[in-house]
């Protein structure tokens, strides 16, 4: 793997609604192979930024280069390797596991035979084969998550950004997450989330960043970002609350 | 003071009113003034209608309407308590099915009796209401014209909301019953959908039916009204315009069966009810049942055959959807029959084909375009969103034209010109109700189908010029060419004026 090439750059970033800046001149850059955590309290530009960086929103300004293929110029190449879950993922109720796969797999244009197989492979180790007949309608929370997650992880994606994956999961399908993520990291990807569980954060990210008034206000490891709120030893919360309220 | 206006907490009453203020707002509270405002001037019009039928000669006699006309009063009173039937079940569906507050409900001291009961009124308030306030200025009229008589209009609207509510509430209970929620469900929907058209077909009967058959039916009628017969102004089946008339038994015996009916229903069914609901809230964790279209084998392979697969799939496991296209393909059968009765295509025959088509194809468009369930998936997928799009018209369009293609098969032998007509344009129309889809893309949710005329007029009046022009088409290449640039010019408005219209919104796209 390339790793002078960095998983994600954002460069100037810049998007705003209505003449409000929701991103604001935001620049980050992750390395691949990294569990990276974006922090921030609610409006602070999160979810736009990652969906900007998921090809769903145009930026105004700035620049976004996923493995080094632009977003804006180079979109498809950027996409095949990419993969999005929003918080509330939008299933089809009325299609089944593996139908819906069948589609995802279909729209990243993955070999039929290699799908089926991963799918099986998927669907068995999140544990939602024995509902595989079942239309998704009917799933509970926590396996809508887990199949949505299946989606995301069919088509081998070499970055992962996810936007609050854990909200509402039991304490069972939160661990399968975590372990996946884990999993999908160890084998040299990239995670980049968000989440407002700060103990998830402090426990699974390698790097966080803190994001607020569509800025970036710090970014580092856990230890860096102690020393930049200078209050060594404190819990990620202490130190969240230090930065965000400084501003 | 507010003793008198509200009352007491917790009484059958109180929660009546709880379930129609809810009722009301889902109906007209964003806009009050203007709902109260267009309902009155309707109103005013639907009573002078009301004055002109009462003072047309022999429409009135010493006790009411004259006797001749019963029977035709009492054909609109079955028409009018079918299409509430339908209504009935529709709302019956919604209060086990989509409402959210059964659980908070159940959960009160109240009883289930009494929470279902309560439910069915608003049910047959809700239903009735409409059909209500075009009876009643009979009534207004009647007093003013010194038939005192027609008051009973009053009770007996009361009654036939009570009535098919209790019909409505009794078959969809029965079939959760048979079938369980799920299925009751699909049953309901498609069941109230035959119910609202089966008049429409009957109306047509003349068309389904060989000039034989025709004719039997019509020696068989005019049989049947004579003295003793089943449409006699005599018979049983008059009895609801009699008790509207004032009658002392036909009124006592309309006002026992709708009372008796609907607290009876309330006592057999109400523990069906509860049970449907949790039912219903529970499908999640309860339904385990697999399904016969199970597939573990080889997925397919491109985005073509997916993608409509997909459409196709979701379209057709929708039992709302079924329901509401099932009711525009009702309209087409008596349109089918005369076609295949003619032989060749007429002047109307055509045009009608090509309007239902096209409104056809604009629904599931509608559906399969802008009520995309993943919009982030398909948005996220390296594929381009435009592609995707028009691979979704595909699907759209072509169960629109494979009705269209039987009929045209038909005629190629007989008619090879109205033959081609027809494909040609019923093709245009449906191409033109899925490019106003394409070109001006608006999100919207699968189940707010209905609700897609109230709140996306423009694409509406944009897809129905469209259809309407390719209409005209058929109806120049009938022989009236000189009307051929007005046709033209709406086929060119619908889909030029969406795309116009979809300029931003195809610009909001991120890159594809």
């Amino acid at each position: 793997m390339n790793t002078s090439v960095p998983a994600l750059a954002i460069t100037t970033l810049v998007k705003h609604f209505h003449g409000k800046y929701a991103v604001n001149n935001l620049d980050l850059t992750i390395p691949p192979g990294q569990f990276h955590a974006l922090l921030g309290p609610n409006g602070a530009g999160k979810t736009t930024t990652l969906r900007i960086v998921a090809g769903l929103l145009k930026p105004d300004a700035g620049q976004v280069s996923i493995f080094g293929h632009d977003t804006l110029t180079d979109t498809t190449a950027a996409k095949r390797i990419t993969a999005f879950l929003p918080d509330d993922p939008m299933l089809y109720g009325k299609l089944n596991p593996l139908e819906y796969l069948e589609f995802v797999a279909g729209l990243w244009s993955i070999d039929a035979r290699a799908a089926t197989a991963r799918s099986e492979d998927l669907l068995k180790w999140l544990e939602l084969w024995e509902n595989r007949d079942e239309y998704i309608e009917g799933f509970s929370r926590g396996m809508r998550q887990k199949l949505a997650l299946a989606g995301a992880l069919i088509h081998q994606p070499k970055l992962m950004i996810l936007d609050e994956p854990l909200t509402g999961l039991d304490a069972h399908a939160a661990r399968a997450v975590k372990d996946m993520l884990v999993d999908f990291v160890a084998q040299g990807n990239t995670v980049v989330l968000t989440t407002h569980i700060l103990e998830i954060a402090e426990r699974l990210a390698e790097r966080i960043s803190i994001i607020q008034k569509g800025k970036i206000v710090a970014e580092g490891t856990l230890e860096e970002l102690r020393e930049k709120s200078g209050e060594a030893g404190a819990s990620l919360e202490d130190v969240f609350l230090n930065l965000t309220q400084s501003q | 003071m507010t003793a008198l206006t509200i009352p007491a907490v917790g009484t059958l009453l109180w929660m009546l009113c709880h379930e129609l203020t809810l009722a009301w707002r889902n109906v007209g509270a964003r806009r009050m003034w203007f709902t109260i405002i267009c309902g009155g001037v309707v109103w005013v019009f639907v009573h002078l209608g009301a004055w002109a039928m009462l003072n047309f000669e022999g429409a009135i006699d010493r006790s009411g309407i004259g006797a001749r006309l019963i029977p035709l009063a009492g054909t609109a009173f079955w028409l009018l308590c079918s299409i509430m039937v339908s209504q009935t079940m529709a709302h019956a569906v919604s209060a086990l099915f989509d409402r959210g507050d059964m659980d908070l409900l159940l959960s009160s001291p109240l009883s289930t009796s009494a929470i279902f009961a309560v439910r069915g009124l608003a049910i047959a308030v809700a239903a009735g209401l409409l059909p209500t306030l075009l009876l009643l200025p009979f009534a207004h009229v009647g007093l003013v014209m010194g038939k005192a008589n027609l008051m009973a209009i009053y009770p007996v609207s009361a009654a036939l909301g009570l009535f098919t509510a209790a019909i409505g509430l009794l078959t969809t209970m029965s079939l959760v019953k048979l079938f369980g929620t799920r299925r009751a469900k699909t049953l309901t929907q498609i069941l109230a959908a035959c119910i609202g058209a089966a008049f429409f077909l009957l109306t047509q009967a003349q068309q389904l039916l060989s000039r034989q058959q025709a004719a039997a039916l019509a020696s068989w009628t005019k049989r049947e009204t004579e003295l003793g017969g089943w449409f006699a102004t005599d018979s049983l089946l008059w009895w609801p315009v009699r008790a509207m008339l004032g009658e002392p038994l036909p009124l006592a015996a309309i006002l026992l069966i709708a009372v008796v009916g609907f607290c009876l229903v309330v006592k057999l069914t109400h523990a069906r009810f509860v049970r449907g609901t949790q039912e219903s809230m529970l499908g999640g964790q309860s339904r385990a049942a697999r399904h016969a279209d199970s597939r573990t084998g080889k997925f397919r392979t491109g985005l073509v055959p997916i993608i409509l697969m997909k459409e196709w799939k979701l379209l057709a496991r929708d039992p709302q959807i079924i329901s509401q296209t099932l009711m525009q393909l009702l309209y087409l059968v008596p349109l089918i029959f005369v076609g295949f009765n003619r032989s060749s295509g007429t002047i109307l025959l055509i045009p009608g084909f090509v309007m239902l088509t096209a409104m056809l194809a604009g629904n599931l468009a509608w559906l399969t375009i802008a009520a995309e369930d993943a919009p982030e998936l398909v948005g996220t997928a390296p594929v381009s969103r435009n592609r995707v799009r028009w691979l979704k018209a595909l699907a759209a369009m072509t169960p629109s034209m494979l009705l269209v293609l039987p009929m045209a098969i038909y005629w190629l032998t007989r008619d090879a010109y109205a033959s081609a007509v027809l494909l040609f344009c019923a093709t245009g129309g449906t191409f033109c109700a899925a490019l106003c889809h394409i070109w001006n893309p608006r999100q919207g949710k699968r189940h707010d189908m209905k609700k897609r005329y109230r709140e996306d007029r423009l694409t509406n009046i944009l897809e129905a010029l469209g259809s309407m022009g390719w209409a005209g088409v058929a109806v120049c290449m009938s022989g009236y060419w000189l009307w051929l640039p007005l046709a033209l010019a709406g086929v060119l408005m619908g889909p030029g004026a969406a795309w116009l219209l979809g300029r931003s919104a195809r610009a909001d796209d991120a890159p594809d």
